[in-house]
């Protein structure tokens, strides 16, 4: 249904452009890919942690661990489902919640990252109800716009698994949705 | 109404993307380039420094060179379980916004500092599990348990969790009667102190079936992308028992809370050193001699019943009332005074029967009137290989005057 083409229009090059030009020497094709999937990304996994500032920690830390490797990632078949990859398992490692408390001690010293409103964000309220693989499984649907295989794939679990998960996310939020819209109404 | 949720579904997430995107401030490709050059850098003085130091401890060698303390680890091409390059410390500050961002802690372990560890040891399987320790135990030499508990082989590395960094992989035995297995999962936190993420798979112990249960794990290799690769098999390694187990690799992988085997078969096949073997005697009649004493010839039949040839070889073994004599054919030769007698043969090919042929004596007075016979295969050293029978094989011989 055209999501594939929706996550295009996200790009922002013109600011990641003007970064680019003051920085080191540029690697074939990291700029544009990092252009093309940060925001996207960024925007999964705010969607899975519900916090902004760290989706777009975990998102730059792929993006380096891609580009310390970057000549093997370019030349594989999907690159971007390689950062994806490291982000989410970066989301869902140990390596997320040990981070936790630097996180939260770094953020008292610095100027908050501006967060959307919470009246924007009742849909990452009502992921947040959702159990972790349901959540994991309805976002990569929906804001990645993965097929179920690739889904399974990611999250090493047969194909039925992700539908099943599928299933009960949507049926879950859409209940929670319409509830708030007829409560709103 | 699941297209109605889908597609109510499909325009709430397209307006949070809307909502979201302007909110994002990506750090930018200047600071990725940065945290990479600043990384390499310390990687370069921190193996200098190591190169420096003749005698260094291992904990401050994880500190200064993390990741790469044991040298560049085989990257599986397509995956993203790459094994990092990044530090944990940095000693030049800087003020690009990645530079809060920590690499995880280097998991690996090498043998030597896992011989001498204090670990924490997932729990062992019920039967014989009171004499192995668990929780946090400390190892000396390799050893715990007063050595009944003890590390096997060399350590694995595998970036289970996917987090960039490896961690290790190691095989636990305990063998307080028999032995029991556990494969674990051991990674550092940022203070560079050993945990346990968790267990890869054990061993189901004494109350586990035998045959088609995991009772024995020989080895543990690094598998592609994360996972982990485990040699099982099926039999409970114990006390007279023959190694009847076969070896069948199985594949896990971390699901982000536990581990779960990924790939590789679920169940154990045929087995060739499980017999299938069916014995049966004919009647004995024992007719009375001229002195008063009893003689008569026993027949015996074994039938190897499998599909395989008997492994090892066959030991028939007879129980007899002791102040009997009992003379085998050629093939078998009896210990005297043994109870019962036994003798060993040779396997028995698919299909195929034994027959042994028994002269019994009996001195006079009133006959015993039952007797029994068995048949199990056995290895080099007399243990004996299991049975599809359980119980093992064995026949009365029912013993008639003549």
């Amino acid at each position: 249904m055209g999501r594939k083409g929706s996550v295009v229009t996200l790009i922002d090059g013109g600011t990641l452009e003007s970064l680019s030009d003051s920085g080191p020497p540029r690697s074939a094709g990291f700029e544009e890919f990092y252009a093309a999937y940060f925001r996207p990304l960024t925007i999964q996994l705010f969607a899975y942690t519900g916090d902004l500032a760290t989706a777009q920690d975990m998102v730059q830390e792929a993006f380096c661990r891609a580009l310390a490797r970057w000549k093997r990632v370019a030349d594989m078949d999907d690159p971007a489902a390689w950062v994806r990859r490291v982000a989410w398992n970066l989301a869902t490692s140990r390596w997320r919640r040990t981070r936790t408390a630097t996180q939260f001690a770094r953020r008292q010293r610095e100027e908050h990252v501006a967060a959307p409103s919470p009246d924007r964000v009742a849909l990452a309220q009502a992921l947040s109800t959702l159990p972790a693989q349901q959540r994991r499984a309805v976002i990569l649907h929906y804001l990645a716009d993965l097929p179920i295989n690739d889904i399974a794939r990611q999250e090493g679990v047969a194909e039925g698994t992700v539908k099943s998960w599928l299933h009960r996310g949507r049926a879950a939020l859409a209940a929670q949705l319409t509830e708030k819209e007829n409560y709103r109404g | 109404m699941a297209d109605f949720d889908d597609q109510l579904l499909a325009s709430a997430f397209a307006d949070f993307r809307d909502e979201v995107a302007p909110h994002v401030k990506p750090a930018g490709t200047a600071a990725a380039h940065e945290t990479v050059h600043r990384r390499h850098r310390v990687r370069l003085i921190a193996a200098t420094t190591l190169a420096a130091l003749v005698v260094a401890a291992p904990v401050a060698a994880y500190a200064a060179i993390g990741g790469d303390s044991h040298g560049p680890p085989a990257v599986p091409g397509d995956s993203p379980s790459a094994t990092s390059t990044d530090v944990t410390a940095s000693p030049a500050p800087s003020a690009s916004p990645t530079d809060t961002v920590s690499a995880a802690p280097d998991g690996r372990i090498s043998k030597a500092d896992l011989g001498k560890a204090r670990l924490d040891i997932p729990t062992w399987p019920k039967g014989f599990d009171d004499g192995c320790p668990t929780g946090s135990v400390k190892f000396t030499d390799g050893k715990a348990g007063n050595g009944i508990e003890a590390l096997q082989g060399d350590p694995v590395f595998v970036d289970v969790d996917h987090d960039g960094a490896q961690e290790t992989v190691v095989l636990v035995s305990c063998s307080p009667q028999g032995s029991d297995y556990q494969v674990v999962a051991l990674d550092r936190d940022t203070t560079g102190k050993i945990v346990t993420l968790g267990k890869v798979v054990g061993s189901a112990g004494n109350t586990g079936k035998q045959g088609s249960d995991i009772m024995t794990i020989w080895a543990v290799q690094a598998g592609d992308n994360g996972q982990v690769r485990v040699d099982v098999g099926e039999y409970r390694p114990c006390c007279e028992s023959a190694q009847a187990s076969q070896h069948q690799w199985r594949t896990y992988g971390w699901n982000g809370n536990q581990f779960t085997q990924t790939d590789g078969p679920t169940t154990f096949g045929a087995n060739p050193n499980v017999t299938d073997l069916a014995i049966t005697a004919d009647r004995l009649t024992m007719t009375k001699q001229g002195d008063g004493s009893w003689a008569g010839t026993l027949r015996v039949t074994i039938h190897n019943a499998a599909t395989f040839a008997t492994p090892g070889k066959l030991r028939f073994a007879l129980s007899i009332d002791e102040s009997w004599q009992a003379q085998p054919g050629t093939e078998c030769s009896f210990t005297p005074g043994e109870n019962p007698l036994a003798c060993t043969l040779p396997s028995i090919a698919v299909g195929a029967n034994r027959v042994l042929t028994i002269q019994l004596t009996a001195p006079a007075g009133p006959l015993n009137t039952r007797g029994t016979v068995y048949a199990n295969a056995v290895d080099a050293n007399g243990a004996g290989y299991p049975d599809r029978k359980s119980g093992g094989v064995s026949a009365t011989v029912q013993v008639v005057q003549g």
